[in-house]
């Protein structure tokens, strides 16, 4: 088993702000393999677009990495300055799909043309390669070759997106992040999407870290998943492990909070209250003012990522009643039977 | 029990025009015309609770808005109560405007940032002269579950996250205790633990409130929350129509099934295909006849008497629809040849740039034929050529067929043209 | 039993339907709002500071305007004279004490600011918004009404005017307000034109809010903080502009409004070794303008967040 690709370990990342240092992302670890497709899922302020920004070094000016490690084909690269970021892994090695299209390509210049800004500052490729990688690219996402030269204002949004994709791919980079990327984009256009990124994988074994609210998406196309709540992560496998056997309360609470077409009638369900904003040192489970079967013991202390003693070694939850919880939600519903009385509704 | 129907949507018809520009002017042109929705019918009965689905440009939103009187009806009808709105007079706009209530997508937008809550739930009472202003707007607000309403009154809408906005949006809908509310996208931009709950809770306000409720989404995982029936939109019309669970166990049109279809489904252990639909949704101008999705349709059906492979067909028919829209990019292929002035090269460009599957005989001597001439510059030959062999039944606009159970389905798959050929030959819009 | 229970406590009077009026409710709400607020009261207190200048300089003024000084001693003019403990702003070139003109001067300034300030926002404000929501040939009008006063320029036009209006001073702030409300009046119509596209316009549409009501309850509050900026600027422009005017007989140069005492001092070809004639009163001017607009911002800005405290875990969705 060769080293892995991406190795996020105990990161925690913080904002400046006003009111304090808001922890966005605390002690989040995990990998992402070669050729693996990896979804982080969460409601927003969970904290996932933070990670993945910090990994491609995009984090917002008041933002800073504030413990742990992350880690690119075995070297460190949370501390890379601008210049390293931009010689030795934007675009070539790591590319980033953003949300909208609307604003990432520049509506100045042909596609083509920042296809090869691209290149010539990222790589010493002849113009002449750049534009037959990119045609290549094109092919693959679907958007006739000869189309290049145009203007991103001649593509309609969805395959705007789709040029963007190609941007991001030319370069033949190992890992892409991709922020959610078919939010904005009705479902034929998402499956078309996910089409090329699946050809993608296949052909070139490309690695995929997927950003996203919309845990269907993950547990049709990824391979593995971590899923987090304010800051931590409750729960991490592969998608098999976590959607068969999911531990954490948030994580099987989340997953049945979306729809299922086969079953149209299932009631969703429905998670109280908000992630909290957290300020300083997290040192409890961020998730327990939400949770039916919160103890003291959650309160007082951030529960280990600790495996969950499944089929699968790589995975984890972060509760102290992992053992139990799922099985009390089967039973009772998202009440605590052995709970004393709880706020109204 | 034959009530009149609320509202019925009656052929209903909205286009724009495309601006006219200089040149258009000069060349006395005349401009394109938008066709966004281009003959809806269905009918709204008193409770009713119906979604309209399409991906976006299918002409949904400017369906609500011309729904709601903010666009100015083309063609077609709208009755309300037995009255039609193209010959409202201001009593009749009032008692609709007061009757038909409609709640926005975005929460950000939805409410006025200068007002109050309480300012934004009493506009609607002041703009009718209702009475018991306070009362209704405390009653509306626990309705829709923002307890106390004390604590709601007074804040404005920085104060409140997006499921709050919304809810205080529905409850605007809600405070004239309106006939039928009209919903657009309603909970898409929130957060999925609040969707399901505001949807819930939407949906047991519509029945507590005795309205009836027109849900536009491009969502159909969760129209099964809130609707008993669902139309189909696309390009301007409604292509299917038929009850939420049965539409989405066993859909009729091809485009619902491609639709369908594409719904992410949460296991992994699922294998689903991914989809086999190439390309978006064309502009909605100058349509013309036929259906509009055969440019797309993975079922477009040949004519009797020649035999093609589908993937084949599927191809000649997006080339012909290209050429005769005058949409191949000619000039773009041209350019990249070695030598634009060969025109066998330019003819083998087109092909390659629109034919992956294999023809053969006759099929392929008819499209070599007319791409021959097409790189020549003679299209009209190309396009009688092709007609010619290839002319299907879908370039004519498909008739809506009604089952029993009240499914309706506009598709030439599902007309028996044996028995309808003769009568109508020229069929046009229902 | 007292008066007030004989006083009807229901019933609309006058006064009630003022006082129950969203406008004037948001008005005095935000006053008390806003006195607790330091930054936005300190503007006011400047601004309130300026008015009363206004009414009281000429009363206090220890000098007359026109009166030439000289040296106590060497009986000479104290021509452009550094501040001293008899002139404690110094003096003009002519000799004439720089504090009494200011002090004089205060109230035209403040007449031209509220005056001119008055009519650029008022007119640019009713244009903008009336293109912008209106529409059509209205909108065609109006615009080609904003373009043809860009075209114009103003000082030629001032002189222009005065044939019709008159020599005076309120004809030069007059000729001010009728060219100068072009800016506010398209970025408002832009502002408006965003504003109309909003969900919440729609709806108050779709609900069957008339015109009137849309645009006084919606639009309006909606554009003020830039309407605000446009008032700031108009303040600071027609003060300044005024005294060009002036110059061109448009008006009395004897007015020592703070304008015309710049434009004095620079063209006496002294306004830099004079320092203090001219940098007073520039100073108030600015003064003048930034209380304007932080105020109206401030202001502006407290209204629309709230009197009601926010709990502490209300996290936007």
């Amino acid at each position: 088993m060769s080293d892995p690709l991406l190795e996020v370990e105990d990161l925690t990342i913080r904002y400046e702000t006003d009111g304090g240092d808001l922890t966005a992302v605390s002690g989040a670890s995990f990998s992402i393999d070669d050729g693996e497709f990896f979804g982080l899922a969460g409601e927003s302020g969970s904290g996932k677009s933070t990670t993945a920004k910090a990994i491609i070094g995009g984090l917002d000016d008041n933002g800073r990495v504030d413990g742990g490690t992350i880690r690119y084909r075995g070297e460190e690269i949370q501390d890379f300055t601008e210049k390293q970021l931009n010689k030795e892994l934007r675009w070539k090695e790591i590319s980033w799909i953003p949300q909208s299209s609307m604003n990432s390509l520049d509506p100045l210049q042909r596609v083509s043309e920042q296809a090869a800004e691209i290149g010539r500052v990222h790589t010493d490729l002849s113009d002449a390669e750049i534009r037959e990688k990119l045609k290549e690219m094109f092919d693959v996402v679907g958007l006739q070759e000869s189309r290049i030269d145009d203007y991103p204002h001649q593509f309609s949004g969805g395959m705007q997106q789709r040029a963007i994709i190609a941007l991001a791919l030319f370069l033949e980079p190992s890992l892409v992040i991709a922020d959610e990327p078919t939010t904005a984009l009705d479902v034929i256009m998402q499956d078309q999407i996910f089409k090329y990124l699946d050809r993608m994988k296949d052909d070139a074994e490309t690695s995929l870290l997927l950003i996203t609210h919309d845990i269907s998406v993950i547990f049709e196309s990824c391979d593995s998943v971590a899923i987090m709540h304010a800051s931590q992560i409750a729960e991490r496998g592969s998608t098999t492990s976590v959607h068969d056997n999911p531990r954490h309360p948030y994580a099987f609470m989340f997953k049945e909070a979306f729809p299922d077409i086969r079953e149209p009638d299932r009631d969703l369900e429905v998670i109280e209250g908000y992630p909290p904003e957290l300020i300083g040192e997290v040192s409890a489970c961020s998730f327990a003012d939400r949770c039916p079967w919160a103890v003291e013991e959650c309160r007082e202390s951030a529960p280990p990522l600790d495996p969950v003693g499944d089929d699968d070694a790589t995975h984890v939850a972060s509760c102290f009643r992992a053992d139990e919880a799922y099985e009390l939600y089967e039973e009772h519903g998202a009440t605590d039977p052995a709970a004393p009385e709880q706020g109204d509704d | 029990m034959a009530d009149a129907p609320l509202l019925e949507i009656d052929g209903l018809e909205k286009h724009f025009e495309e601006s006219s520009n200089v040149f258009d002017l000069l060349m006395r042109r005349d401009p394109a015309k938008i066709q966004a929705v281009d003959g809806v019918s269905f009918t709204l009965d008193r409770n009713d609770s119906i979604a309209v689905i399409g991906e976006s440009g299918c002409g949904k939103t400017t369906l609500l808005l011309t729904l709601i009187g903010l666009h100015d009806i083309t063609g077609g009808d709208v009755v309300y109560k037995g009255t039609p709105m193209s010959s409202f007079d201001s009593a009749d706009w009032k008692e609709y405007r007061s009757n038909v209530q409609v709640i926005f997508q975005d929460p950000f937008n939805s409410l006025d940032p200068k007002m109050t809550v309480e300012e934004s739930l009493k506009e609607p009472l002041e703009i009718h002269d209702v009475g018991n202003r306070d009362e209704r707007v405390r009653q509306v607000l626990e309705d829709v579950e923002l307890r106390p309403p004390e604590k709601y009154l007074k804040r404005k809408p920085m104060n409140l996250s997006g499921g709050e906005k919304q809810r205080v949006a529905i409850g605007r809908a809600l405070v004239l205790e309106p006939d039928v509310i009209l919903a657009d996208e309603p909970v898409s931009m929130l957060d999925v633990s609040t969707q399901a709950s505001v949807l819930r809770m939407l949906k047991g306000l519509i029945d507590d409130y005795d309205a009836s409720m027109i849900y536009i989404s491009h969502d159909l995982s969760t129209v099964s929350y809130i609707s008993e029936v669902v139309n189909v939109m696309y390009l301007g019309r409604i292509v299917e129509s038929a009850a939420t669970s049965r539409l989405l166990e066993d859909p009729k049109h091809p485009y619902t099934e491609a639709l369908v279809s594409a719904i992410p489904v949460p296991d992994p252990h699922y294998d689903r295909p991914r989809t086999e639909m190439s390309g978006a949704p064309r502009d909605p101008i100058d349509l013309g006849e036929g259906c509009r999705f055969r440019d797309r349709c993975p079922k477009v059906i040949p004519p009797d008497g020649i035999e093609v492979d589908q993937a084949a067909y599927r191809e000649v028919m997006a080339f012909r629809e290209a050429l005769e829209r005058d949409g191949l990019p000619l000039d773009r292929i041209r350019e990249s040849l070695d030598d634009p002035g060969d025109r066998d090269a330019f003819a083998a460009a087109i092909h390659t740039e629109y034919f992956s599957a294999e023809l053969s005989g006759e099929n392929a001597a008819t499209v070599e034929s007319a791409l021959e001439d097409v790189a020549g510059g003679d299209h009209e030959t190309a396009i009688e050529t092709l007609r010619e062999r290839f002319e299907s039944v879908c370039e004519i606009t498909p008739r809506s067929i009604e089952d029993e159970d009240g499914w309706h389905v506009a598709c030439h798959q599902y007309y028996d043209h044996d028995r309808q050929v003769t009568e109508d030959h020229a069929i046009t819009t229902d | 039993m007292s008066i007030r229970d004989l006083i009807p406590t229901s019933g609309a009077g006058p006064l009630d339907a003022i006082t129950s009026n969203h406008i004037v409710r948001n008005f005095v709400g935000g006053l008390r709002l806003m006195l607790n607020d330091r930054t936005t009261a300190v503007y006011f207190w400047i601004l309130v500071g300026i008015a009363v200048l206004g009414l009281v300089g000429p009363a206090i003024a220890p000098y007359d305007i026109e009166e030439t000084q000289y040296h106590d001693e060497t009986g000479e003019v104290l021509s452009a004279a550094p501040p001293s403990l008899d002139h404690p702003l110094g003096t003009t070139f002519a000799g004439y004490d720089v504090l009494s003109r200011l002090l004089v001067g205060a109230r035209p300034t403040v007449i031209t600011g509220i005056l001119g300030g008055g009519l650029i926002l008022t007119i640019g404000t009713t244009i903008g918004i009336t293109a912008g929501y209106v529409g059509g040939r209205t909108e065609t009008v109006l615009m080609r009404f904003t373009d043809f006063a860009y075209g114009v320029p103003l000082i030629p036009f001032g002189i222009v005017m005065i044939t019709f209006l008159g020599v005076g001073f309120i004809s030069s702030i007059l000729v001010i307000g009728l060219i100068l409300w072009r800016g506010g009046a398209r970025v408002i119509r832009a502002q408006t034109l965003q504003i109309k596209q909003y969900p919440f316009v729609k709806v108050a549409k779709a609900t069957g809010a008339s015109r009137r009501r849309i645009i006084i309850k919606h639009i309006l509050p909606n554009v003020a903080p830039m309407a605000i900026f446009f008032l700031a600027l108009g303040v600071g422009y027609a003060i300044m502009l005024q005294a060009s005017l002036t110059f061109l007989g448009v008006a009395s140069p004897f007015t020592p409004s703070w304008g015309v005492m710049i434009r004095n001092a620079f063209n006496s070809g002294y306004m830099s070794e004079a320092w203090w004639w001219s940098l007073t009163p520039g100073l108030l001017i600015g003064i003048t303008v930034l209380s304007t607009f932080m105020f109206g911002r401030g202001y502006e800005d407290l209204i629309t967040a709230d009197g009601e405290s926010v709990e502490a875990d209300t996290v936007a969705a």
